[in-house]
């Protein structure tokens, strides 16, 4: 029920100030900052469910009673966080665009808090169809963000990424159906729901194809390499809120629905392709970063950093080892807070000089202290520093991957030709770039003389934008000092999925592979983590 | 044996000193900010030094005392536990002394340096900051802490060296200090990696197992040689790192950038010292695979005398300092490395690690010693740190003077002073070097394993008389002889206030005093206090059987030592002497050659940073703008268009088009029912059973109302087709063996349409 | 079977709207006179009486045998119902937008109303034939009435020249359907489609009778605009008066596709037709990937609203032909579907059109994309109408064109072979939305390029909001539609 509320505040909201004169700027945006909060502050009671592996706060109401469409909601330990840090975000964000977003307000409000609907839905869903349904929501408000807001090339930028987004978005609708189709052949009954549709076992052949289009979808969302060229353009384009969801949030539906639905569904051919994914992410870390080096412009410069930074996570979740994952899910909200705080950081330059290009700043950090020691900490947790939030992850992560031999093969999982180690130790040259670039974009912007006059008397923050960033310094060191917090609700939750995509893949691995007639998990709730699922810690 | 104790606070209060010094400095004021820093130090050195109380005298020789900042366990994911807990042992007491210590001193030093900088108070915050990070990274109980403190350090360093940040030169020096030692990092993580993979866990209580010295190396069941090995390798890349030994030194002369005081405690005495004690730390993996100890020795000796030639040449005072320190560094390092065993598998074999943890301690005093001299000598001339401007400062700085001799005796390795006493257990330790060959081992082989010693020890010989000779070079050069600066900085030469002055003779002292804890036990047994201490953790070995041998290093070392010595003062002490003058007109290329460090920076930027950022450059603007992009995603786009104009150009809008269309639909309809039924129902598969073939249909053939006709041609002949049937499966026996054609044709009697195939089967 | 009053009882709708079709003939001729609002109202009327039999009818249509009229000529059950309640629904709609728009052009026409009846009375017709001489009688009924609506702008060069081709190539059309019907009636001796569903064992293997059956295809394929028969959809969609470019996407499609239903799922659908090499079922697969690819492709670079909006309903058509050729695999249970794709088509088009005639005048048709620059900012509320039924046309959720692909997708999914199909028709859907898109961007992206003059009229308004309502309400809960919908399987 609180789920409810949480996901559709938002769109109430928004209809609400669709209601007020345009004029009325002041009151929209105090307005739409209220109502984030509460949304916040609604999302807090989602804590109390933290320390179980399994879901709390279900709903189940349903929707489209002859589809078997239900309006299935849950919180879990994977999506708990994703959420909070959504509902963290969304008010900082607002207040940041106080002086960025001066036209049509009422409209970008309006974009933000329906897409703040969408994000928090896709994250709860547990329903298949309104996963898909939040999915798709999700992509109009950013499209219309971009498109209105955005830069010069936002047209270009607009499309490509709808485009982008639509083609795994769709394919994985067909998935989504086929699968739905067979557990009807097998259940006899029409079902979406996430844990009815897990318990289908295709076969080898058709897993490939399913977990095919669900890969695309979310690797485009990630964006892995090779997919990810949707990504430096919308980021450049996208006015600073835009960038900063974006990053923050949107990218990570990607890596969440990969380990939430694609993984669980399809073992089997997860099993298959895991060197493949792991080999596009270890490409990914290298190149995104080396492309990051290249950059003349600072957000594509960070757009690309992202690249990086999420192809560790999708490194740790195709090596499949629990540290890894638990390290994924981690680096998740870790890069949700460092790149959120960075684009924030590019948004405070660019309303005061409006340019991006790296070159047209140097010895900011002389005229703007304060702007100076927070960029600093927020760059120091991108690159991953020790008691800042960038760290935790990627140690697990790389940790996780370089031992993971081991606990592939306990899952019974056969040895890739693809040693974890190798590539492991390549991702972790990362550690070296993610310096490399950073540190070159923070000297060249922050250090040096002052040789260009226009950045003489740059003001440094207002209060207002101090109050943007203290929240997002403070989570930064949260992260990075007192992890126990945020691993207590992750590591069962990441147990949990792993041991149902266990017993899911033996039982698919003792049927005859040939046989086309779909079956299904014979433990009901083997997925829900419910106690015959063997599924709590 | 292990007892809780507040270790906590020593890292902890100067983390509290640095956010109030960064966060309300401002508001505070130099004064405050100043007396706060440096009393959270001494307060920490205060407690570190009771803990250590406390552990000499309460606990056994191989206990512990431990502590952790948060009761649940920091990271804990999978079966990855580690706690943020620190540790003190015998080991760790050494290295939290002198952080602590000399580390107060400093603060005291820099209150009056740094007194008329505007950033003062961020000078101090930062200081603090790295207090803190240094004595996690001592105190840590396991690697992950311990690494924690190691990326601390890197980044105070970051900062410090970059404190000037406004000259572009400056900036750059602290990125390159950071990335350089983030490529050693890279070493250390995997290093954990393996460790974690191998055993399990990271701590070293754990990893080490109790008493492991006395029970030998059967105990440390998580280890075997290869792992061993590679830990150990990668162990060394991140050592190199920290502690700027080749091939990563580049960062550490550019490190001068930064204020003084930062270079003597940073870059002299306390951080670039970490990779040593890493080493000494994880000695268990080292006893396993001691042949990465002798790469450790190497690594260290060439280093060591490779350092020490480019201190020839230098001109600035901090330049000449920072390569001695690299060299000494290297002194170090063939210390851990020494590895000394009788026979094969000697359980009570171990390496020379206390020569290079009070090798460490000693060069801890002297080197800071001689950077603080150094500031003080630059803050009387106005921050001039050229040597060939100076001279003759003798009379005008005599606190500076003596104390700056002392420093330079020590580090000379003049009895008695504390350099002499160090670097000679090294010397000597390297000598009696012997590191175990493969049971089976070429003759190569066998040669390195008993002479690679005594080939370290002559390398180190020549680089302790490198030594000597550049830094009295330095000596002479600034304070005899005659004054060579404008007489506008001469009018303002003035001696340091006592703030500054008195910490040098406090320096002075304990680099007198601290040799004497380390005296060989030749003469007497349990002189050696300071092996004692460490002896539980990383075991006794022999040095210097008797009087006679340790007599003879002795001397061996100071008379290479005074030869040093001498030769600089008859070349150096008035100025640089004619002799010099024509030496460098004689070999121009030489003396170029060591006065730009070998060109060492050069190579590596043609090597590897040009063209990492060439390759960055054509990945973005090849690889993602043009193939991905623009091949991929836009031409896709492209071609949909382009087809798209395509369509509408054959809808020119005349009438007559439509019609065709509509006709040729409807044609082409018609064509594929007339034809495709037998296409697709022409797919026949020959089994064959001894001499019985059966060719059957299946696909379209099979599906029912075709009503088409089959014909067989068993031997491919197009003359003897069988009688049409319509059932699709034919049955024939052949009476021979070997390879048959078959030729099968579907016929459609509504369209007169037919298509055959061919078959051939191979019979017994 | 005899012929009896009551059948008359059970044909009401049809013979209303016919009827009224000749009275406002009558009116138009003699009461005539400048004002000829109340026209509009009298059509109105009419529709509604028709749509509240069909509704009375709906109950006792649960038994299709007994529904059979005019010996067997035709057949009222809830397929030919709920068919109705689509031609009805889409007829209201286009006569909304008519009188404004044509106040505005300037030609008070009188006679569209009862042209448009006419040809919604075919449509009905066509619905519940069960026999190919009253198809093609309805077929004719509803073209003729077609044809003249689309050249009623009779000052307006583009709307006589769209009637003149389409006329053409609709008279084409009708011959070689003409043929199909003499063909199959010469193969099986009867033009009925129940005698032909039980002859076909018999006569499934003679070329005449495939022939017949294929051409018969032609003829529904041109009336659908399937490639290659679409040539005509762009020049009359874009000539015709935008009411009837409305009503045209609407009912005309859905019509044939009602009949197409009746045919492949009735006559022809026994396996050995449907199956096969030459199966209907393959061919007609492979002329809805063709038509869907062939539809997006042309309408990416179109800039002429109204063209573009024709390709899309080309590419639609592919769309919904997969739907029919799922009937070879489900058999009626495809009908369901089938039908709320249509009903949702209509809401959605009629609406989109609606628009275009909105923004237009008798000076600017405001045709060109251009045209609708800043129109989001101009008039927010036709912008997000338009916006939504762009949406809803690209299958996004929560509208009624999403669930209807949706429908359509499910039944040709599963144990049988179309989901190669399937993935071509979603990758269309990709590239359909390039050009929804470039509307969508055209009127919030950019800036306002010549101030837009819409048409001020209620009750083109009134269209546009049911058609929003209808698109997101059906969106949201498509239950009951569905269900209903689900019922004319029977």
């Amino acid at each position: 029920m609180i789920l409810v509320g949480l996901t559709f505040l938002p769109l109430l909201g928004a209809l609400v100030l669709m209601a007020i004169p345009r004029e009325e700027e002041g009151l929209l945006r105090g307005l739409a900052l209220a109502i984030t909060i509460v949304t916040f502050a609604l999302s807090l009671p989602l804590l109390s469910g933290a320390d179980e592996g399994g879901y709390s706060l279900m709903v189940d109401w349903e929707w489209v009673k002859s589809l078997g469409i239900h309006f299935r909601l849950g919180v879990d330990g994977l999506s708990l966080w994703l959420v909070m840090l959504t509902t963290f975000l969304m008010p900082i964000v607002l207040l940041s665009t106080y002086s960025s977003i001066s036209k049509k307000v009422r409209e970008f409000v309006v974009a933000m808090l329906v897409l703040e609907t969408g994000m928090i839905g896709t994250f709860l869903a547990l329903d298949l169809f309104v996963f898909y349904v939040f999915w798709e929501i999700m992509l109009i408000p950013m499209y219309f963000i971009i498109g209105i807001w955005g830069g010069d090339r936002r047209l270009y930028a607009s499309i490509k990424f709808v485009l982008y987004t639509l083609v795994g978005s769709l394919l994985m609708l067909v998935a989504i159906l086929y699968l739905y189709v067979k557990h009807h052949d097998a259940a006899s009954a029409w079902s979406f729901s996430y844990f009815d549709l897990g318990r289908v076992i295709l076969t080898p052949r058709e897993q490939l194809f399913c977990y095919g289009a669900f890969a695309l979808a979310f690797c485009i969302k990630v964006p892995l390499f090779p997919l990810h060229t949707w990504l430096p353009d919308a980021h450049v384009e996208a006015p600073t809120a835009g960038s900063v969801i974006l990053a923050a949030v949107l990218l990570k539906f990607g890596t969440y629905s990969l380990l939430r639905f694609a993984m669980p569904l399809f073992p089997d051919a997860v099993i298959k392709t895991a060197p493949l994914l792991a080999i596009l992410a270890t490409i990914g870390i290298v190149y995104g970063s080396l492309v990051a080096f290249a950059q003349k412009d600072i957000k594509k410069l960070i757009a690309y950093s992202s690249v990086a930074h999420l192809a560790f996570v999708v490194l740790g979740l195709a090596m499949w080892n629990q540290k890894a994952i638990v390290g994924a899910v981690y680096q998740m909200l870790a890069h949700g807070i460092s790149t959120g705080g960075l684009f924030l950081c590019v948004g405070v330059l660019y309303e005061r000089r409006h340019t991006r290009r790296i070159d047209e700043y140097g010895g900011v950090a002389s005229v703007m202290p304060k702007y100076f020691a927070i960029f600093l900490i927020i760059t120091l947790a991108s690159i991953g520093l020790p008691g800042l939030s960038g760290f935790v992850g990627e140690f697990l992560i790389l940790n996780g991957s370089f031992n993971a031999y081991q606990s592939w093969s306990s899952a019974g999982l056969p040895s890739f030709f693809v040693h974890p180690k190798v590539l492991a130790t390549i991702a972790t040259t990362g550690v070296i770039l993610s310096a490399v670039y950073m540190l070159y974009l923070f000297q060249k912007v922050m250090f040096g003389p002052l040789t260009n006059p226009r950045n003489r008397d740059l003001p440094d923050l207002t209060n207002r934008e101090i109050a943007v960033f203290v929240p997002i310094v403070a989570m930064a060191f949260w992260l990075g000092i007192y992890p126990a917090t945020f691993l207590r609700g992750i590591d069962p939750a990441v147990k949990r999925t792993m041991q149902a995509f266990q017993t899911k893949y033996k039982e698919s691995q003792t049927a005859g592979a040939s046989d086309s007639a779909p079956r299904l998990v014979s433990d009901a709730n083997f997925l829900s983590g419910a106690p015959a699922g063997g599924g709590d810690k | 044996m292990t007892q809780s104790y507040p270790l906590h606070l020593i890292p902890l209060l100067p983390f509290i000193g640095a956010a109030i010094a960064l966060l309300f400095g401002k508001k505070l004021g130099k004064q405050l900010i100043g007396i706060l820093s440096s009393g959270v130090v001494l307060l920490a050195a205060a407690i570190a030094t009771m803990a250590v109380y406390r552990l000499g005298t309460e606990l056994p020789p191989a206990g512990r005392l431990v502590d952790s900042f948060f009761t649940a366990p920091w990271i804990k994911a999978g079966d990855l536990e580690v706690g943020a807990s620190l540790m003190l042992d015998h080991l760790s007491a050494v290295m939290v002394l002198v952080v602590t210590w000399i580390g107060f001193l400093i603060h005291i030093y820099s209150t009056a340096y740094m007194e008329h900088d505007e950033g003062f108070t961020k000078f101090f915050g930062f200081l603090n900051l790295f207090m803190g990070s240094m004595l996690i990274l001592v105190l840590g109980d396991s690697l992950l802490v311990t690494f924690v403190g190691w990326e601390g350090v890197g980044l105070c360093s970051y900062l410090l060296i970059g404190f000037w940040f406004d000259k572009e030169a400056y900036a750059y020096a602290g990125r390159k200090a950071f990335v350089v030692n983030r490529v050693g990092d890279f070493g250390f993580l995997i290093a954990i990696f393996l460790v974690f993979g191998a055993a399990g866990t990271l701590n070293y209580a754990a990893l080490d197992v109790p008493g492991g010295a006395a029970q030998g190396l059967a105990q440390h069941h998580w280890l075997n040689q290869p792992i061993a090995l590679f830990v150990g390798l990668f162990i060394l890349v991140g050592a190199t790192g920290k502690s700027a030994q080749i091939p990563l030194y580049v960062w550490l002369p550019d490190a001068m950038a930064g204020p003084t005081p930062v270079s003597a405690l940073i870059h002299a005495a306390t951080m670039v010292t970490a990779g040593v004690y890493v080493v000494a730390r994880m000695h268990v993996v080292f006893q396993i695979a001691p042949v990465t100890l002798a790469v450790v020795a190497v690594v260290g000796a060439l280093t060591a005398l490779f350092a020490a030639t480019i201190g020839f040449a230098q001109k600035d005072l901090k330049k000449v300092l920072a390569y001695s320190t690299i060299s000494q560094l290297g002194f170090m390092f063939v210390g851990v490395g020494s590895w000394m065993q009788h026979q094969i598998g000697d359980p009570h074999a171990s390496s020379n690690y206390q020569a290079g943890i009070f090798h460490l301690v000693t060069h801890a005093f002297f080197k800071a010693g001689l950077f603080l001299g150094a500031g003080s000598v630059m803050h009387a001339m106005g921050g001039e740190g050229d040597v060939t401007r100076m001279g003759g400062l003798k009379k005008y700085l005599p606190h500076t003077r003596w104390t700056f001799l002392i420093y330079c005796l020590a580090i000379a390795g003049i009895p008695p002073f504390a350099g002499f006493w160090s670097k000679d257990a090294i010397l000597a330790g390297a000598f009696a070097a012997q590191w175990p060959p493969d049971p089976n081992a070429g003759g190569l082989e066998l040669f390195f394993a008993h002479h690679l010693g005594h080939l370290l020890y002559g390398v180190l010989l020549v680089a302790a008389t490198c030594t000597a000779f550049y830094m009295f070079r330095l000596y002479y050069l600034v304070f005899e002889g005659e004054f060579r600066g404008t007489d506008e900085q001469l009018h303002h030469i003035h001696e340091s206030p006592p703030a500054m002055t008195g910490v040098l003779w406090a320096l002075a002292l304990g680099t007198i005093g601290v040799g004497f804890l380390g005296m060989p036990n030749a003469f007497h047994h349990g002189l050696d206090v300071f092996g004692e201490w460490l002896e539980p953790i990383v075991r006794e070995q022999p040095r210097e059987e008797d009087v006679k041998h340790f007599v003879i290093f002795a001397a061996v070392a100071t008379g290479a030592a005074l030869f040093g010595i001498l030769s600089a003062r008859a070349l150096y002490r008035n100025g640089f002497s004619e002799t010099v003058k024509s030496f460098v007109a004689k070999f121009p290329g030489l003396y170029k050659l060591v006065l730009n460090k070998y060109k060492i920076d050069e190579l590596y930027d043609a090597l590897i940073v040009k063209p990492l950022r060439w390759i960055a450059v054509v990945l973005w603007r090849a690889f993602d703008m043009l193939i991905i992009d623009g091949l991929f995603v836009n031409g896709v786009g492209v071609l949909a268009t382009s087809v798209g104009k395509l369509v509408r150009y054959v809808q020119n809008g005349d009438p007559q088009r439509y019609l065709v269309g509509i006709l040729v639909g409807a044609a082409v309809m018609v064509w594929m029912a007339a034809n495709w039924t037998v296409k697709g129902a022409s797919d026949f598969v020959p089994k064959a059973e001894q001499r019985t073939v059966t060719v059957s249909a299946h696909g379209a053939a099979g599906s029912s109302g075709q009503r088409l006709q089959y014909r067989v041609s068993w031997d491919g002949d197009e003359k003897k087709f069988s009688s049409s049937q319509t059932s699709p499966i034919f049955q024939h026996t052949y009476d021979s063996g070997g390879k048959k054609k078959i030729l099968v044709e579907a016929f459609d009697p509504r369209w007169g349409t037919k298509s055959r195939e061919s078959h051939t089967v191979t019979l017994p | 079977m005899t012929f009896d009053l009551s059948q008359l009882a059970l044909t009401a709708p049809l013979n209303i709207i016919l009827a009224g079709g000749v009275l406002l003939l009558l009116l138009e001729a003699f009461a005539g006179g400048r004002n000829r609002g109340y026209l509009l109202g009298i059509t109105l009327g009419i529709i509604a009486a028709a749509l509240s039999f069909e509704v009375l009818a709906w109950p006792e249509a649960a038994d299709a045998s007994s529904r059979s009229v005019f010996s067997g000529m035709l057949r009222v059950d809830r397929l030919s119902i709920f068919a109705d309640c689509t031609f009805l629904v889409g007829a209201a709609l286009s006569a909304l937008l008519a009188p404004a728009y044509m106040r505005e052009r300037r030609f008070e026409f009188g006679e569209f109303y009862s042209l448009l009846l006419f040809g919604t009375g075919g449509m009905m017709i066509l619905g519940a034939a069960t026999d190919f001489v009253t198809v093609f009688l309805g077929v004719e009924t509803m073209s003729i009435a077609v044809y003249v609506l689309t050249g009623a702008w009779r000052r307006n060069p583009r709307s006589s020249e769209g009637a003149m081709k389409y006329f053409l190539a609709g008279a084409f059309a009708s011959g070689i359907l003409m043929y199909g019907i003499a063909l199959t009636y010469g193969a099986v001796g009867s033009t009925s489609l129940d005698v032909i569903a039980r002859e076909a064992p018999r006569v499934a293997g003679q070329p005449l009778f495939i022939i017949g059956m294929l051409l018969i295809l032609v003829g529904f394929a041109f009336k659908i605009a399937a490639v290659p028969f679409h040539m005509w959809a762009p020049d009359a969609y874009e000539g015709a008066p935008t009411p009837v470019t409305a009503f045209m996407a609407a009912g005309v499609k859905a019509a044939a596709f009602v009949t197409l239903l009746r045919i492949f799922g009735g006559a022809y659908a026994r396996p050995e037709l449907a199956f096969g090499a030459s199966g209907w079922a393959q061919v007609l697969a492979i002329i809805a990937v063709i038509t869907m690819t062939v539809g997006n492709l042309a309408a990416l670079k179109q800039d002429n609203i109204k063209r573009l909006l024709a390709y899309s309903s080309i590419a639609h058509a592919g769309y919904l032909l997969i739907g029919v050729a799922a009937l070879a695999f489900v058999g009626n249970e495809a009908r369901g579907p089938m039908l709320y794709y249509l009903l949702a088509y209509t809401f959605t088009t009629v609406g989109s059109f609606g628009v275009v005639a909105w923004l237009g005048s008798r000076k600017d048709e405001r045709l060109s994309l251009d045209d609708w620059a800043g129109l989001g900012s101009r008039h927010p509320a036709m912008a997000l109408a338009m916006t939504i039924f762009l949406l809803s046309l690209g299958g996004v959720p929560p509208t009624a064109g999403f669930f209807g692909k949706f429908y359509v997708f499910r039944a040709a999914l599963g144990k049988h072979g179309l989901e190669p199909y399937v993935v071509i028709a979603v990758l269309n859907s990709v590239v359909s939305f390039a050009y929804y898109l470039r509307v969508v961007t055209a009127m919030y992206f950019r800036e306002v390029g010549k101030e837009p003059q819409p048409t001020q009229s209620r009750t083109m308004q009134a269209a546009i909001l049911i058609c929003v309502l209808a698109v997101l309400g059906f969106g949201i809960l498509p239950d009951w539609l569905s269900t209903i919908a689900a019922a004319t399987a029977g």
